[in-house]
């Protein structure tokens, strides 16, 4: 037998250099966020800023309308989802519960969504939204996303389990069909629900190729894509603390969300073990 | 009617699901048929002619043994480490959620922070890297710009990012296994490696391979760190899949090659994911 | 009481009417380059709203020059072109292949012809040029040219008034412009170039060589003054170790700014950020001469597109004349660095001022007799990828200068074989 101490010794040690080495990177630009332009060109790397300022930030905002992608990333990330909980309900729930012809042909059909990369549908996808005449709108990046496999699948597990005396008995209630999915079987699933909203907004918070091809102007962009595009214009090549800055700005949220509802988080990409 | 309902259940989803998805996938391998280039303005119909171009074509190979070396580099470090890191948090230590949430955050921030967290960071000579590897006596090394290294650069920075993100599949896998199979094995004397070989690496196999098969799919799918980070070079030591599509695609206009290349790269992906699929339902069986 | 109510509507209709009655026309443009650029176009176009009433413009920034391009063939593809945009003037090929743009002879006769065409520099409209028609006016345009630190150089015992004007020059002053710690890694650099073919092209161009036919359709990569100019890139590299290996566009800025290198070729396009940036006394010249004195032009036109309307192209040409005229040159090369395209801009007093307070922005007008056009072919963007692969490869001795050239003129003639007709 080993001796505890030894042993728990150990273990803290080597998780504190994996923590380390995974969090130091973000702290270095969380400092260097607060450091003046010339600092960083030092030749030996100072930790901490010796003029701590906030004038990146005041920078950034006024060299990217900030808000502007803030207020669509919101948009688009909450009302995609919002849409896919109720194209996701019902068809979790018919593939859960209803027998019908073809079922098991229109799932895999559903499933190939999950293998394709969304930059090989990306040009087709282009053209579709230009001919509907939504280019550059929020519209278009939830677009292909309103339909949902991940949801789905998930949601059908989740429904799978809800046994199915308990939706005999409603149905001798009365209960039976679309009144039964609204109030016994949406509330039952929750978690699942729970689970599908934090990997799919942290999917469409970070998402950036299909936002760069299908916005033109800041009228839709989202933050990531902002971050990007920042970085590459004029203040952003070279000036390091504006574009730490930025980024922890965009991080900074679903950071700090994340912090708070850790167990929830993690608890969620556990269960899908399939989305982020 | 009631026949009818199940259908109109499915049809927002299928709906969406055929224009954004499907559609593109037909028109796709339609496309791949023909050749459609600046040579070409108007399409002409080749047969298999793109995917002879493919074949014949020695990046085209570079491609896949680049992206075959990102993932050998980055599944077996991630899987391994993500493993490591999950068995000593599963060991009930004090501040236990703190070291997950530091572990686990790089998944909810965008790749594209990421990459500017690491360019920034691989630097030569004033970044963090390389100043105190020079302190260590190493030299100078311009990643990214290196033909070895660059490739090895962007591992670095995939495993960073989702090594979190295993681990916690990881637990998940681990705090399935019933304690009372591990408390046998302790009465009848088993070691702990031996523990470890005999319970624990066979029950957590089917969540392994899962992941294992998911991480080669992400891998072959990694987009983001070669745009932000090289853009495929030096020479194209860091040209993936995806980014030769594009490349060929957004930059050459040679929609019909591009296409032809996707093609492919589908069909790699339906017959890795299709083994996923049955994997699932065994862990599912074990559950 | 009605009367007044009418005179009120008329008013109305009036005021109205202009913007009502407004053309709208859709401008992709690309910035490519370190400074705050977009900010710059921005206020051009709200300036061409105040002197043109009857127009709209919804400027779209596209990226960088690739990007830009990709929007735009995608835009065409969707049969949703813009109806003007700011392309590379390497790009008239490929936009004509496509069909995509309309020459514009009958705008620029109707402004006097060759009395209009005269004003801009000679180098900056010809490769705008194609089959005797005119693509595209000029806009953004450019050379590399040598910008050097004058502290460094004081700091090496090198005449800080004394650029090096020939190769024999560069090399002399870059070794010793280098310093090396203990183990003989280089802590600062001569001379940093990036490593992309568009600087490679000067140094073919010096040595007497030529990269591309007039006609597009052909390359000359593996003719000996190419090869040789590249083994002298090589040289600088790898025996003397006097520039590094592999810099990207932006980082060759930063270093320079950042004091890590002494000299820098790039292009002068990054002008205003190094004026905002360098904390240094620091100076630009020519390119260093070999055979002859030379340098590659870089840099965009205005287009305008097929599909538009006429109302939308006349429109369009409005806003490409406001935008190519002297005094928005003169305050565009002022912003950027980019090289006012005319020649009356240089004696706007805005810019004789500027000219004052910072001789450096004259340097690349000066250079300009000098100037030759980039290599341009068909399929471009796939010739130039492959230019920079095996630029790149030989860089890192994968082959050697011959091995890559050959090879790289091999594979581009694999390209350009469908075009010889």
């Amino acid at each position: 037998m080993r001796s505890r101490p030894l042993w728990r010794l150990t273990v803290h040690g080597l998780l504190l250099l994996a923590g380390l080495v995974i969090v130091v990177p973000f702290l270095w630009i969380a400092l260097t966020a607060f450091k003046e332009r010339n600092e960083i060109f030092s030749l030996i790397p100072q930790w901490l800023p010796a003029h701590p300022t906030l004038q990146n930030f005041w920078g950034v905002l006024d060299a990217m309308p900030f808000w502007r992608y803030y207020w669509n990333t919101l948009v688009v990330a909450f009302g995609l989802l919002g849409v896919q909980f109720i194209t996701i309900t019902l068809a979790a729930y018919a593939f859960a519960r209803m027998e019908f012809w073809g079922r098991d042909v229109l799932f895999i059909l559903l499933l190939v969504q999950l293998m394709i990369a969304p930059q090989s549908t990306a040009i087709q996808n282009y053209v579709t939204i230009v001919n509907l005449g939504l280019l550059d709108t929020r519209l278009a990046i939830m677009a292909p996303y309103l339909a949902s496999a991940f949801g789905t699948f998930l949601l059908r597990q989740t429904f799978k389990s809800i046994p199915k005396e308990l939706e005999e008995a409603a149905s001798l209630d009365g209960c039976e069909g679309l009144r039964f999915l609204v109030h016994i079987a949406v509330p039952l699933a929750v978690p699942g629900y729970l689970a599908f909203a934090l990997v799919s907004l942290t999917y469409h918070w970070n998402e950036f190729f299909w936002p760069l091809v299908i916005t033109e102007t800041s009228k839709a962009r989202t933050l990531t894509l902002g971050l990007r595009i920042f970085a590459q214009t004029a203040e952003g090549a070279a000036d390091w603390t504006m574009l730490m800055a930025a980024t922890l700005m965009v991080i900074a949220v679903p950071l700090l969300l994340f912090l708070i509802f850790q167990r929830r988080f993690i608890n969620s990409f556990m269960q899908s073990g399939l989305g982020g | 009617m009631a026949v009818a309902r199940p259908y109109l259940y499915i049809l927002p989803t299928f709906l969406f699901l055929f224009v954004f998805t499907h559609y593109p996938i037909l028109k796709t391998f339609y496309l791949s048929l023909f050749k459609w280039n600046l040579a070409t303005p108007k399409m002409k119909f080749v047969g298999l002619g793109n995917y002879v171009q493919a074949w014949s074509t020695p990046l085209f190979w570079q491609v896949l043994q680049n992206n075959v070396l990102f993932a050998v580099g980055t599944i077996p470090i991630s899987l391994a480490l993500a493993l490591v890191l999950a068995l000593l948090i599963n060991q009930k230590v004090r501040g236990l959620a703190i070291y997950r949430a530091a572990l686990f955050y790089p998944t909810i921030i965008p790749m594209a922070a990421a990459a500017m967290i690491w360019l920034w960071i691989l630097t030569p000579s004033y970044g963090l890297v390389n100043f105190y590897g020079k302190a260590l006596g190493l030299p100078d090394i311009h990643w990214l710009g290196h033909s070895r290294f660059a490739l090895a650069a962007l591992i670095l920075v995939g495993i960073w990012k989702r090594v979190g993100y295993y681990m916690v599949i990881f637990l998940a896998g681990l705090q399935i296994i019933p304690e009372h199979l591990y408390e046998a094995a302790i009465l009848e004397g088993a070691s702990p490696w031996q523990r470890f070989w005999r319970i624990t690496l066979p029950l957590l196999s089917p969540t392994t391979f899962f992941v294992a098969i998911m991480a080669v799919i992400d891998s072959f799918q990694a987009i983001d760190q070669v745009y932000l980070m090289t853009q495929g070079g030096p020479g194209n030591n860091t040209n993936l899949f995806i980014f030769y599509i594009y490349q060929n695609a957004f930059r050459f206009f040679d929609m019909g090659y591009a296409s032809a290349v996707s093609g492919i790269l589908f069909l790699i992906l339906l017959g890795l994911t299709v083994l996923a699929f049955r994997m699932l339902h065994r862990r599912v069986h074990y559950a | 009481m009605r009367s007044r109510a009418w005179i009120l509507v008329m008013l109305l209709a009036v005021m109205a009417a202009p913007a009502w009655a407004a053309t709208e026309i859709k401008f992709y443009y690309p910035v490519h380059l370190t400074g705050p650029l977009v900010k710059e176009i921005e206020a051009y176009v709200v300036d061409f709203h105040k002197a043109h009433p009857g127009i709209r413009v919804e400027p779209v920034w596209g990226g960088n020059y690739w990007q830009n391009m990709q929007k735009t063939v995608a835009a065409l593809q969707a049969g949703n072109p813009p109806d003007v945009a700011v392309h590379l003037a390497i790009d008239v090929v490929t936009l004509r292949d496509l069909d995509a743009v309309i020459p514009l002879d009958e705008f620029v006769q109707r402004e006097g012809g060759e009395k209009f065409l005269g004003d801009f520099f000679p180098g900056f409209v010809s490769d705008l040029k194609a089959d005797g028609k005119v693509w595209a006016i000029p806009f953004q345009r450019s050379t590399p040219i040598l910008y050097y630190n004058k502290d460094l150089f004081r700091k090496a015992g090198l005449d800080p008034n004394k650029p090096p004007t020939t190769w024999d020059e560069l090399l002399a002053t870059a070794q010793k412009a280098t310093v090396r710690d203990a183990s003989g890694q280089a802590t600062q650099w001569g001379l940093t170039i990036p490593d992309d073919p568009w600087l490679l092209m000067s140094f073919i161009l010096q040595n007497g060589g030529r990269t591309h036919s007039a006609d597009f359709k052909k390359v000359y990569l593996a003719e000996k003054p190419a090869v040789e100019a590249l083994q002298f890139w090589v040289e600088l590299a790898n025996k003397h170790k006097v520039i590094p290996r592999h810099r990207t566009f932006p980082e060759s800025v930063q270093d320079f700014a950042a004091g890590k290198t002494a000299m820098l070729i790039h292009s002068t396009g990054n002008l205003r950020f190094i004026r905002d940036s360098a904390k240094f006394e620091w100076g630009a010249a020519f390119l260093p001469k070999n055979k002859q004195q030379a340098v590659a032009i870089g840099g965009a036109g205005f287009f305008i597109f097929k599909k538009a309307p006429r109302e939308k192209q006349e429109a369009a040409w409005q806003f490409a004349k406001f935008l190519a005229s002297a005094e928005i040159q003169a305050r565009w090369n002022i912003g950027s660095g980019y090289i006012a395209t005319r020649k009356s801009s240089f004696e706007l007093p805005l810019m004789k001022d500027y000219a004052a307070k910072l001789p450096q922005v004259l340097v690349a007008r000066d250079q300009l007799p000098y100037a030759l056009p980039e290599m341009s072919t068909h399929d471009n963007q796939k010739v130039r990828e492959i230019f920079r692969t095996h630029f790149q490869e030989v860089l890192d001795e994968k082959y050697t200068s011959e091995e890559g050239m050959k090879k790289a003129q091999a594979e581009m003639e694999k390209v350009l074989a469908p075009y010889q007709k």
